[in-house]
């Protein structure tokens, strides 16, 4: 009843309603939507993705809300009115998280049933929503809104939502772009490209959880002070501090956040070369069995694939490909089934223009048998390229079988140059 | 003219301007510094000047300035105050982009000046515009949701900035004057024509 007379007398529904626009955009605006759509997993990243949007702005109304209590002696009133003042700081702090998940939520809910409408065979369904990754979301924005409520509740400069709001917005933007360990602390994990192969652990979603709770209890336990700057210094003190570096430092230990997942049953299809894929990526699996075949076929009698290649993380054995982030082109898929012959270039290939030129100039020549057309990553000479082509096709496939094995090995001597 | 002044002392100006002030040093200082901004998309990330970002903070500092203490009293009063708020956030505004496109100018990158300019216009007047729903103190909230979002949805896979994603614009300027003298209009308009929504004084976020 209390927390409905303080959403019907707030102007919070005008910022539920930014925060759904918002929400709803990044969901269906942000990343194609072939990318995710009918993958869960996928489809669990992308609904947690508003986070680093939502965040911001929600813990900057947070602290609006928060500074209440300085205004027109609001604190007087709740201090002297027959509920204790924690009850209504914590009430108010409510609201605006409600606010918050509820914006969250209606994200989630449109991706999951974009999914699930692509995904709508029990067949061949591939699961449901992923907890992990849309719990995390969750816990995220409880810690922002919490931490915004606090500042709000502190320090009585009308600026304060507006220095929350940027300051959350520039930590995880900074946080976007730092090593591993403390990208940690952001507490949102939604990069959708991220390997299929891996999943969070355990422990880093209880540690996440955790260190969540602490920044809420302590953020909670700073607003139980009255209005006094003496006991406000105190509460920015030494004991919270120390309880929330704590949770941080733990998230920080543990050893990775993410692990492989267990193996499950793939997805397989194609006739010369059996091509598996986990079973979040079996839309692209036509297209992956199409190219190989190609691929396969453009050098008779040298062997580029195995009779079986698997996606990484599903076989224990034999050979593996990895599928880069993002949508699977004719290209980008014949780069992923090559990968055991050229990976990424290594430095020693790099640092040898006769072998990198080599290297680029095979690969095209790979796309456009498996493709018919050259990805835009590859910057492959065209003047190389269009004298390759012009020899006889025996000559242009002698030449390619002769260097694919050779190129990316920096031990192997490249073949005498013939073609260029 | 007395009364304009004391309009104008009533919005804490000088405070104001100070700010305004402090954000044309920032930017003379490091206006030409670039910032890479995460392209969360997997694309390309846009690489923004300092000076295209400050605005940002100024577009939401100039509506936080319409705040009065008094807006329940200047409602009752006999004297129209529409034209002291249309000089004042107008005044304001020009003097506001004076000063950050000569400070992009002094701090050598005067072929900022016009970006800084259309972005201290598109800011000011998203911020002007939430004024009459979510009160002077509630006004960041769509510049900060739009600076949030644009990094995210405002670059297409090549890197390129789309059509309506104005802070990162720099060749396609007439899109980008055309978004922010509409967005600046409706702004001041809305701010000087329609009434605040006034909650606990005028700070309805706080019910």
């Amino acid at each position: 009843m209390m927390l409905r007379t303080v959403l019907r007398r707030s102007a919070l529904g005008a910022v539920l309603l930014v925060l759904t626009a918002v929400s709803l955009a990044i969901v269906l605006a942000g990343r194609d939507r072939g990318v995710w759509a009918g993958d869960w997993r996928a489809t669990s990243l992308q609904a947690q993705f508003p986070v680093v949007v939502l965040a911001p702005l929600l813990s900057a109304a947070s602290a609006q809300v928060g500074g209440l209590t300085h205004r027109h002696g609001f604190w007087r009133i709740e201090n002297t009115m027959p509920r204790p003042p924690a009850r209504v700081a914590l009430l108010h702090w409510v609201a605006v998280l409600a606010v918050g998940l509820t914006a969250y939520a209606v994200g989630v809910i449109v991706a999951v049933g974009i999914t699930a409408a692509a995904d709508s065979d029990p067949t061949t369904s591939t699961g449901g929503p992923w907890p992990s990754y849309l719990g995390l979301g969750a816990l995220a924005l409880a810690a922002y809104s919490a931490a915004g409520y606090a500042a709000g509740r502190l320090l009585a400069s009308r600026w304060v939502p507006l220095a929350v709001g940027g300051a959350v917005f520039v930590w995880l933007l900074a946080l976007s772009l730092a090593p591993d360990p403390l990208g940690r602390l952001a507490i949102v994990q939604a990069d959708v490209f991220s390997p299929v192969d891996q999943s969070l652990t355990v422990l880093y979603v209880l540690g996440a959880a955790a260190l969540c709770a602490v920044v809420v209890a302590v953020a909670l336990g700073i607003t139980r002070l009255r209005r006094n700057d003496r006991l406000a210094l105190r509460a920015l003190g030494l004991w919270p501090t120390c309880f929330v570096a704590a949770a941080a430092i733990v998230l920080l230990a543990l050893p990775s956040a993410v692990e492989p997942r267990d193996p499950v049953e793939p997805r397989c299809a194609g006739a010369t070369v059996r091509v598996c894929v986990w079973p979040e990526h079996a839309k692209w699996l036509p297209l992956l069995a199409d190219t190989a075949a190609r691929v396969e076929a453009a050098l008779p009698g040298h062997r580029v694939l195995p009779p079986e290649t698997s996606e990484r993380g599903l076989r224990a054995e034999g050979v593996s490909f990895v599928l880069a982030g993002g949508e699977v082109t004719g290209p980008s898929a014949v780069t992923a089934l090559v990968g055991h012959l050229l990976p990424h270039p290594p430095a020693c290939v790099l640092a040898d223009r006769d072998r990198i030129e080599r290297y680029v100039l095979v690969l095209a020549w790979l796309q456009l048998a498996g493709a018919g057309s050259v990805g835009s990553d590859v910057q492959v000479d065209p003047a190389r390229l269009q004298h390759l082509q012009a020899l006889p096709v025996p000559e242009q496939r002698r030449w390619v079988a002769a260097n694919v094995d050779a190129v990316a090995e920096c031990a192997t001597g490249l073949p005498v140059e013939q073609a260029s | 003219m007395i009364g304009l002044t004391r309009f104008l002392t009533s919005r804490r100006s000088r405070r104001t301007l100070t700010v305004v002030l402090a954000a044309a040093v920032a930017t003379s200082l490091a206006g030409g510094e670039l910032v890479t901004l995460p392209n969360l998309t997997g694309g390309i990330g846009a690489a923004v000047p300092v000076a295209h970002l400050i605005p940002a903070a100024v577009g939401c500092v100039i509506a936080m300035s319409t705040h009065s203490p008094g807006a329940d009293l200047e409602r009752l009063a006999a004297r129209d105050t529409r034209p002291y708020k249309a000089v004042h956030v107008v005044g304001l505004l020009a003097l506001s982009v004076a000063l950050l496109t000569g400070a992009a100018a002094v701090g050598g990158a005067p072929q900022l000046g016009p970006s800084v300019a259309w972005n201290t216009f598109g800011y000011a007047g998203l911020a002007l515009a939430t004024t009459p729903l979510l009160g002077a103190f509630g006004s960041y909230l769509l510049p900060l949701a739009f600076t949030a979002t644009v990094p995210i949805l405002g670059l297409d896979t090549a890197g390129t900035p789309r059509w309506w994603a104005w802070p990162l614009a720099t060749a396609n300027q007439a899109t980008a004057w055309v978004w922010t003298s509409a967005l600046v209009l409706v702004g001041v308009a809305a701010y000087v024509l329609l009434p605040g929504r006034t909650g606990v004084g005028d700070d309805p976020l706080a019910g």
